[in-house]
């Protein structure tokens, strides 16, 4: 069948059909990135926490912009190749347009990496520290929660493989034995008899190596999954009989509960009480044994396990803690050191500081308390080499501010009421970057002078900035190129997990702005793939019909190329409000 | 639109041209929001860098709409299509302003999130 209009236009649009096609499709593409865009002025007038303004590394973001502007140049080249009817002009430009489509999803890809890799914890106190942590030898993450196990208890409903993989390894590292720590037992009901027939599949007191452990999981869960369904379906028809009695016999004692609601205590338990008997009273079959879990005792073996899988509760090393995973597994014991041992690359005392003000403004606290509650944060007050290091950087920090203020009042002078015309901003104050103690450290080690010139001299070079901190880069490395960690430009702590009130990886999960960042640049990225695929694809395959239809591939890339430019305008909106705002 | 030989090698020079424009006005945007010098209204990000950038930016996606998505001499049709998209658009952008009209999570200054 003849596709009509795709050559020539419509009367009625002036038009050919694609393009009306492509325009109604930007449309809705306009409105969608217009939603999003407004969710982003809503989470920032909103946001009840400092919001995290020209954090993102400029050169990367530039780069792009760069490549994406140039790509719809060199697509409207190609297009107007296929108009002057030189395939080489568009089969040059079209390739130079994909090449940039890859090199922006490049970028993209390892600003995205820096970011997972990139750690914040805010102590309780609100105060925030940047870094990278630790990871071990064996390839687990270095950011836990350790516990000294007893008892783990596996649902059996909702155990979940990976975890359960991961607690097996942990056991099998620590070279603990595994005890079953209650029988288990299914009953099956015989019908020839009539009686229960029970079977032991898990016996108190049996030791069980990982892969036992898994059959005995594995079969007390199907057992289990067979005598819910089973118990449901005999409860289910009990009740059902109990109804048809219950309305043929107006007169009874639950009657009284009729006007009542049936969130009141009494009239709960006196259902529940029903329900038993009820069931007791109509059963058509006996009901299964269905207890839900399989428990192993451990003797104490140290389990560890990434702090997104759940919750720990008693987090104090030496006290007794409960770990609930989000598959309901629980791991009982004594909680272990599981402090976070980071790479500290930047302080920020920014939300500290909000939380304070906002008790000043009410009249609460003194604004004295500012300075106060920062000369008693934990991450100022750690003992030892390290805490010192950190003590240092922050003197010089403020030392920094001083001068940066008196500069600023030096530079734009005072308004009429004497009050300076510029002051630095609150981050500028109260955060401590990693290129600025990259130069406060550059400076104390070539003992040079300590001015607001020297240290805009010893700051990261932009390609040093270019994916954030890289901590081997500015490390000290010995003869064998082995990293020196005692000599280390960022200051290497553990945060005890009791004084963590937040921590995550830079990912959405962290606050609004990166969850905004994320679902914009993300969503992007994801039009550039798809556009680049279209592109790709007249590219590869326009051959035949440039010698059948010349006209026609050019419409198809006239529009494929509307489509790239919208790609781009987004880009043009995206890149200073994440970037530079 | 003119599809002459002539009037498309012309447009190619145009193309070029508003790329480096496009280029200029990257950088621009990046010095205005760097430089100390060129920081119009206080010291750091405010509402002045707010609108400089963010006029510099609507200027390149004009300029991209116009030339390269060749809207200088589209159909009426197109133009229907986009400036109704245009409109919604801001109208989803505005719609965080209806925040400041509820009685029941604004106090008169700021919303009372978080305060239970």
């Amino acid at each position: 069948m003849e596709i009509p209009y795709i050559v020539n236009a419509r009367k009625d649009t002036g038009l050919n059909n694609s393009k009306i096609a492509i325009w109604l499709f930007l449309a809705s593409e306009v409105m969608l990135f217009g939603g999003l865009f407004s969710s982003y002025i809503f989470l920032r007038i909103f946001a009840d926490y400092p919001w995290p303004e020209r954090v993102l590394p400029v050169l990367p973001g530039l780069i792009n912009t760069f490549i994406l502007i140039a790509s719809s140049v060199t697509v409207v080249y190609a297009w107007a190749g296929l108009k002057l009817r030189k395939w080489n002009v568009f089969a040059i430009n079209m390739t130079i347009t994909l090449v940039c489509a890859a090199v922006f999803m490049v970028f993209k890809g390892m600003e995205y990496n820096a970011k997972f890799h990139h750690q914040a914890v805010q102590y309780n106190d609100w105060s925030v520290v940047d870094g990278h942590t630790h990871y071990e030898k064996d390839g687990h993450g270095g950011n836990f929660y350790a516990v000294n196990a007893d008892t783990v208890t596996f649902k059996l409903a909702s155990y979940y493989d990976p975890y359960l993989e991961e607690i097996l390894k942990r056991i099998e590292d620590a070279k603990a034995e595994i005890k079953i720590a209650d029988n288990y037992i299914s009953t099956q009901v015989n019908d020839a008899e009539d009686q229960f027939k029970e079977k032991l599949i898990a016996t108190k007191g049996e030791e069980v190596d990982g892969d036992r452990l898994k059959e005995i999981l594995a079969e007390a869960k199907d057992y289990f999954i067979e005598a819910r369904t089973h118990n449901q379906e005999v409860r289910t028809e009990a009740l059902r009989l109990a109804w048809k009695q219950f309305r043929a016999n107006k007169d009874n004692k639950y009657t009284e509960f009729a006007d009542k609601s049936h969130h009141e205590p009494e009239v709960k338990e006196a259902v529940n009480a029903l329900h038993a008997e009820l069931v007791a009273a109509n059963a058509t079959g006996d009901l299964m044994n269905t207890g839900d879990s399989i428990a192993i005792s451990l003797d104490g073996a140290l389990i560890k396990v990434d702090p997104d899988w759940g919750r720990m509760n008693g987090k104090k090393e030496g006290g007794e803690s409960l770990v609930k995973l989000k598959d309901s597994t629980t791991i009982a014991g004594i909680a272990a050191d599981s402090g976070m041992e980071l790479d500290v690359d930047a302080i920020d005392f920014q939300h500290m500081v909000m939380k304070l003000k906002e008790k000043v403004a009410e009249g609460v606290e003194d604004a004295s308390a500012i300075e106060a509650a920062i000369a008693k944060s934990p991450i100022l007050n750690i003992q030892g080499k390290e805490g010192d290091r950190i003590r240092n950087l922050w003197k010089l920090h403020e030392k920094w501010v001083d001068l940066f203020t008196q500069e600023l009042v030096e530079d734009y002078g005072l308004d009429e009421d004497g009050n300076p015309n510029r002051v630095p901003t609150e981050r500028d104050i109260y955060r401590l970057t990693w290129k600025h103690m990259v130069a406060y450290k550059r400076i104390q080690d070539n003992n040079l002078e300590f001015t607001l010139a020297e240290v805009k001299n010893q700051l990261p070079s932009m390609i040093e900035g270019f994916v954030g901190a890289d901590h081997k880069i500015f490390n000290p490395k010995d003869d064998s190129g082995k990293v020196i960690p005692e000599d280390s430009h960022f200051p290497s702590i553990t945060i005890p997990r009791e004084q963590i009130r937040f921590e995550s990886v830079f990912s959405p999960k962290m606050n609004n702005y990166y969850a905004i960042y994320f679902t914009i640049t993300g969503l992007h990225g994801l039009h550039v793939i798809g556009g680049a695929l279209v592109l790709a694809y007249y590219l590869f395959f326009g051959r035949k019909m440039y010698n059948e239809n010349p006209e026609w591939l050019a419409n198809r890339v006239e529009v494929g190329g509307l489509f790239w430019h919208f790609v781009d305008l987004v880009w043009i909106f995206a890149f200073p409000i994440f970037y530079l705002m | 639109m003119a599809d002459s030989p002539e009037a498309i090698k012309k447009s190619v020079k145009l193309y070029s041209f508003i790329g480096l424009v496009l280029f200029g006005c990257t950088l621009l945007t990046v010095a205005v929001a760097t430089f100390p010098a060129l920081d119009f209204g206080g010291h750091g990000f405010d509402y002045m860098d707010a609108i400089i950038g963010l006029a510099i930016a609507t200027f390149k996606a004009s300029l991209v709409a116009v030339i390269f998505m060749h809207l200088n001499h589209e159909k009426k049709a197109i133009y229907w299509i986009f400036l109704g998209a245009i409109f919604f658009a801001i109208c989803l952008i505005l719609l965080f302003a209806l925040a400041f009209f509820d009685p029941i999570t604004f106090d008169g200054l700021m919303p009372k999130f978080g305060q239970g």
